[in-house]
């Protein structure tokens, strides 16, 4: 399947709205698409997960770089979908209505974007520090983060 | 008793970008995940690869952060490689 084709189309079964309508038959399979959709952006998001896990991480891995950027791909095409469904969600007024699996699938949106954030060459550098042993204790960390922040 | 922890500068510099309520629950976090080692090491391979993450909501923002850990069990120590973040509103 082309995955670039397949996520517009996916997010065509939501389109793009401003609230509930006059007409709460629509509403109400709105409201039911958008739930599905959740949800299958919930799984679609496990599935990813578990890809990546179970190859050790392979998004983290900077020792195979070809492979971590594959994976960091997929996981931020997920991404894009996710948040675009989210916005969507919420144009239509149903987050409150379908507030579980939105906080669920924010969250999930979140944790990816913050393991994004953290790139290989960062974690090459770590390796490095503890190869020639430039690391820290919590105890001193928190002290200096502490003391950094005037406390 | 706990395994030791540290930290390597890369993750320091993860931390220090983070508002003070956030980085004092990711440090709490990790001292959990020292303790909780120790209870782990008969079961888990030497070496284990961890990913550890939190949501803390501070002033209508929610701050989500992801932890690269490593637990060897050889060693008894819990280092914590990289510390990043996404903030959303």
């Amino acid at each position: 399947m082309n995955q670039s084709t397949a996520a517009p189309a996916l997010l065509d079964l939501l389109p793009g709205g401003f609230g509930p309508t006059d007409d709460p038959a629509r509403d109400n399979t709105l409201a039911d698409r958008a739930e599905r959709l959740l949800g299958f952006a919930l799984a679609e998001h496990e599935r990813i997960v578990d890809l990546d896990t179970g190859m050790d991480h392979l998004a983290l891995c900077y020792a195979d770089p070809q492979g971590a950027d594959a994976m960091r791909r997929v996981y931020q095409q997920w991404v894009n979908q996710a948040d675009e469904l989210l916005d969507r969600v919420r144009g239509h007024g149903l987050r409150e209505h379908l507030s579980d699996k939105y906080e669920e699938l924010e969250r999930a949106l979140g944790r990816t974007l913050a393991m994004l954030s953290i790139s290989l060459e960062s974690l090459e550098r770590a390796e490095k520090e503890f190869q020639i042993g430039h690391t820290q204790t919590l105890e001193e960390v928190r002290r200096e983060l502490r003391a950094a922040a005037g406390r | 008793m706990s395994y030791a922890l540290r930290l390597a500068a890369e993750a320091k510099r993860g931390l220090a970008v983070l508002p003070v309520i956030v980085q004092e629950e990711a440090l709490d976090l990790l001292e959990e995940s020292s303790v909780r080692a120790e209870m782990t090491s008969g079961s888990s391979p030497l070496i284990q690869e961890e990913v550890m993450d939190l949501v803390v909501h501070l002033e209508s923002k929610r701050y989500y952060v992801f932890m690269v850990v490593r637990i060897d069990h050889r060693s008894r120590m819990v280092r914590v490689d990289s510390v990043g973040h996404a903030v959303r509103t």
